[in-house]
């Protein structure tokens, strides 16, 4: 039993050195001056200034951050409408909500993506506007986990008992479903939103195919700046790495406060 | 159902802005690409598929992306497996910092991975440089631009969803069993051959389905690395509707369904196995 736990302690350690050494490797080179040989020479913060004063970079930061937030809140919105309607009015309905939501995880973003681009480009449509295209498709891209995080909420927390109980106290069923349900599941809701968000944030096939020139994000932009200084796109990277750390740890900070909150 | 529909009436507007983004985004336009691929200008035909299945081009594609997305997802899995039934024994600080690193570097993927990757390994880089330095031959001559090469990093990024995957399903397997079994006579190498990885059997399959699913539809790496040098379905894919070549949507067409229809053979395949198991588990 003892060699049995070494052997497990050796491989968690293999599989932890892999994992890091990109990780590692490409935050040394952000601040390394040179590295022609084994280690760098001298440290400088030249490079994070460099990108953080690059417009391209920021502005591609916040046109990933503003094309991935908008279809993440309108996906939200629709699966809980349709979500309430199934709960409430029309039980039978889920099989069928479950089928919609579901099929893009198997259909993969590049046929969603191309098959989307095919069908509407030169269609003379407001679909045939790139931006358009783009947050239709990441709705349906972020559908099957948006689907499965916000069900698993709702009918944890009773959903139907509540509306009931509210209603024979004098609320209509939609307004307690806004006031009530939805404040009460904001803590799960928000976790699979920011899943959504980090997912859509690191695309780049989805954005290749859909409006490459049109839209540049800070994926495109560490694309199209792949063959200049190691050392600034390894800034980039880690800047990039640094916002998606943000996100997580404010969901996970945001869901202890209101554990907390509710132990008291 | 019918009744009731007619019960709900006007409410049923509720279901009106999610049907409305399934259909137009994701119904009419796979229904237009099925069609798509069986149309060359016009009329009915099987051209596009006789070209998949019979030019080297898309058979190589084909082949390139099935062994890639096949070793590196049962490489993969295997990694995730034991990495995951090590997490499951550990407890503690140790455990909740290795969950971090297993989060954090699940965000990791795409274009800035293969950008790590392209610093650790590429032609100038960190590790690539030490090979030569010392006269380690395997890390000198590394090729990362390569299908071979690449393949580190499609399972680096197998890695860290499948092992979170992996526990949760460790987590399920009950220490008594473990106990009872032992007491019965059976050995650590028994007890997961008959008992641990049948019952875990779902997950496993469902965890190499996800991976499956991750690897074959992979873009960003590949395009990075070897764009146009190897070819991969997912880049084939593309090339037809938006590359720099000549543009054939009745092709590229026909190739995503090909791309679709592996996905959905692999899934129906792992299912009728986990049926099989799921059986089991009910006698």
């Amino acid at each position: 039993m003892k060699g049995d736990k070494f052997l497990k302690g050796i491989w968690k350690v293999i599989v932890a050195v892999f994992l890091l050494l990109p990780l590692i490797v490409t935050f040394v080179y952000s601040f390394a001056e040179r590295w022609i040989y084994i280690l760098p020479e001298g440290f400088t913060l030249n490079y994070y200034i460099q990108t953080l004063t690059n417009e391209n970079f920021l502005l591609g930061i916040v046109r990933g951050l503003c094309i991935s937030i908008i279809p993440v809140v309108i996906t939200n919105v629709c699966i809980l409408s349709a979500l309430y309607l199934v709960i409430v009015h029309v039980p039978n309905l889920e099989k069928t909500v479950q089928i919609f939501c579901l099929i893009p995880s198997t259909v993969n973003g590049i046929i969603l993506a191309t098959s989307v681009l095919a069908t509407y480009a030169g269609s003379g449509t407001i679909f045939a506007n790139r931006i358009v295209m783009l947050s239709f498709i990441y709705c349906v891209f972020v559908m099957p986990m948006t689907y499965q995080g916000i069900r698993n909420s709702l009918y944890s927390v009773n959903t139907l008992g509540i509306l009931e109980a509210a209603e024979m106290l004098g609320s209509r069923k939609i307004r307690s479903y806004v006031t009530i349900v939805i404040p009460s599941i904001l803590p799960g809701l928000l976790n699979s939103a920011l899943m959504c968000l980090s997912a859509l944030f690191g695309d780049f096939a989805i954005i290749k195919i859909i409006a490459s020139s049109q839209y540049e994000t800070a994926q495109s932009y560490l694309y199209k700046n792949r063959h200049t200084d190691t050392q600034a796109l390894s800034a980039a990277v880690v800047i990039l790495l640094v916002i998606t750390l943000i996100m997580n740890y404010t969901v996970h900070r945001s869901q202890q406060i209101k554990n907390e909150k509710r132990s008291a | 159902m019918i009744k009731n529909i007619k019960k709900a009436g006007g409410k049923m507007a509720f279901l009106l802005p999610l049907a409305f983004i399934v259909i137009l985004f994701e119904w009419i336009p796979l229904a237009d690409m099925v069609i798509r691929s069986f149309m060359d200008g016009g009329t009915f035909t099987l051209d596009n598929y006789a070209s998949v299945f019979t030019k080297p081009v898309y058979l190589v594609a084909m082949k390139n992306s099935l062994w890639i997305t096949l070793s590196s997802s049962v490489i993969g899995l295997i990694i995730d497996f034991f990495v995951g039934m090590a997490l499951s024994g550990s407890k503690g600080k140790g455990k909740s910092l290795y969950l971090s690193l297993l989060n954090l570097t699940s965000t990791f993927s795409g274009v800035p991975l293969s950008i790590a990757f392209i610093t650790v390994l590429g032609t100038s880089g960190v590790f690539v440089l030490i090979g030569r330095q010392f006269g380690i031959d395997a890390l000198a001559n590394y090729h990362l631009y390569s299908l071979g090469g690449m393949f580190v990093i499609y399972v680096y990024f197998q890695i860290p969803m499948g092992t979170l995957l992996m526990l949760s399903a460790f987590e399920k397997i009950r220490k008594e069993w473990k106990e009872s079994a032992y007491l019965m006579g059976a050995g650590n190498i028994k007890f997961w051959t008959h008992i641990g990885i049948p019952v875990m059997m779902p997950a496993i399959l469902g965890t190499f389905n996800m991976l499956f699913a991750n690897a074959i539809a992979s873009y960003a790496t590949p395009y990075l690395l070897v764009n146009n040098s190897i070819s991969l379905l997912s880049i084939k894919v593309v090339d037809m509707f938006v590359g720099d070549v000549k543009q054939r949507p009745g092709l590229g067409s026909a190739l995503a369904i090909v791309l679709l229809v592996i996905v959905v053979v692999q899934i129906g395949l792992t299912n009728l196995c986990k049926r099989h198991f799921e059986k089991g588990a009910e006698k």
